[in-house]
């Protein structure tokens, strides 16, 4: 797991985006674009065909890391937000009531908001609990009788916490709640099966811990999905390379939600980055980050001043600290000055942020990768020691 | 010699059934369709040699690939 930052640059971002990315994967994006960047499912031409190609083996190496029999239940989008936005407005009726956690990304929480005024409530179960019984009990507790979709984020983007999504699964299964998953800091960091999780949409980014390019992500409609794909609705309707002359989106996967055409560089290369991933295995790279987390726990728990959010927690791959009376934002400045990338602020989750009471500007948020090494751990520590003093 | 097409729904579905026949040493090509052989416009089909459609059309529908008419 060797791929070495520019200028000794620390890299602690890659719950925002994977870096650096594989050699394999600019390779392909290079050659895609230099040899086969035709534009796919639109003719029958070499380039055309060779681009599909190229697609169609993504949605077979996606299909196989995520357990799901047919790759073309594989749905390419923009990012997992596009992704996201496809699925949960693909179920949501009239009269619906969606259930969603407490820590959720703006990805689920605006669409969710949105959909208010469409007829569709929404409230929220609590996540933030001590073992998975209690997080299935507040679920029990929100469910009504109009509950049919239930949208949760796998691993938190914030402060780490991953929800028992095969006890969740199971209980909508149970309760014939449409199951949608938020995994864009899970996906090639911890193993997902989509059958046995009972998931009926999974949606992820490509350009995180899959190490594909920005512009990437997906949605998978599992092969048992409660919902037919011909009854999801569409988010945008427009060319899909088939049937022309109708005047709806097709019936078939995934041709129904991609409109209009892909960006088959984006998926070449992250067609490479999932091969890199399912070749060392998340298991390894779990172990990794988690060795990596603990050492920096560690660190944070002993450095003077800091707060480190949801504390008790000793594996993950991402951190949420703050220094006393310190703008946040000032510590990831000072930092980034010392050649270390780290975020701050909200992260896009102002639920996530209200429930651990971060405060009014945020907090600093340290997040792995798969390239990340304890060498870098340790020369964190004077760093941040230094971004304090120079405040 | 491919003189028969399968119409296939999808540019998707076309990949998946060339990659199932190949695998069965069954020759085949993607093509585009005629317009007016669809009646809805834009459409693909896998060229193979007649001889081998009845078995071509059983690969694809037991991978579950919705083959469409058999075109001379």
């Amino acid at each position: 797991m060797k791929n070495k930052n520019p200028d000794n640059l620390i890299y602690f971002d890659n719950a925002a985006t994977s870096f650096p990315k594989p050699c394999s994967v600019i390779c392909e994006v290079s050659k895609c674009m230099r040899q086969y960047c035709g534009n796919p499912g639109r003719s029958s031409h070499s380039l055309s065909v060779a681009a599909a190609r190229k697609i169609y083996e993504c949605r077979e190496q996606i299909a196989a890391m995520f357990s799901v029999k047919s790759p073309e239940n594989i749905v390419f989008a923009c990012n997992a937000t596009h992704a996201l936005n496809m699925a949960i407005k693909s179920v949501a009726r009239n009269g619906s009531h969606i259930l969603i956690s407490n820590i959720e990304h703006n990805a689920v929480y605006r669409p969710v908001c949105a959909l208010r005024s469409k007829g569709i409530s929404f409230s929220h179960f609590d996540a933030l609990q001590n073992n998975d019984e209690a997080v299935i009990q507040s679920i029990l507790s929100c469910i009504t009788n109009r509950t049919n979709v239930l949208v949760a984020i796998h691993s938190s983007n914030v402060c780490g916490i991953t929800l028992p999504i095969e006890k969740i699964g199971r209980l909508c299964k149970e309760k014939n709640i449409f199951f949608i998953v938020d995994a864009a800091q899970s996906a090639g960091h911890i193993d997902i099966d989509i059958p046995k999780c009972n998931i009926d949409i999974l949606c992820a980014p490509g350009h995180k811990g899959l190490l594909g390019p920005q512009g990437s992500g997906f949605m998978i409609i599992s092969d048992n999905a409660k919902i037919k794909a011909v009854d999801l609705e569409t988010l945008i309707e427009g060319g899909s390379g088939v049937n022309s002359f109708d005047r709806e989106m097709p019936q078939i996967l995934p041709e129904r939600f991609e409109a209009g055409t892909l960006s088959t560089p984006a998926v070449a290369g992250l067609c490479e980055g999932v091969k890199v991933i399912s070749k060392i295995g998340t298991q390894r790279i779990r172990g990794h980050e988690d060795t990596l987390y603990k050492r920096m726990r560690e660190i944070l728990l002993n450095t003077r001043d800091v707060t480190l959010y949801n504390h008790t927690k000793t594996t993950g791959s991402v951190l949420l600290f703050n220094v006393a009376e310190k703008d946040p934002n000032m510590i990831a400045a000072n930092l980034d000055s010392l050649g270390v990338c780290v975020r701050s602020g909200f992260h896009c989750s102002p639920l996530a942020h209200k429930v651990l009471c971060t405060g009014d500007d945020g907090a600093v948020r340290i997040s792995f990768g798969i390239y990340n090494t304890m060498d870098e751990v340790e020369r964190f520590y004077p760093k941040l020691k230094s971004a304090i003093n120079n405040y | 010699m491919n003189d028969c097409v399968i119409a296939i729904n999808s540019m998707t579905y076309a990949i998946k059934g060339e990659n199932v026949l190949k695998k069965n040493n069954i020759p085949t090509k993607i093509v585009k369709l005629s317009s007016n052989l669809t009646k809805k416009g834009c459409a693909y089909g896998l060229s193979i040699d007649c001889i081998n459609s009845t078995i071509a059309r059983r690969l694809l529908e037991n991978n579950g690939i919705p083959a469409g008419e058999l075109l001379k």
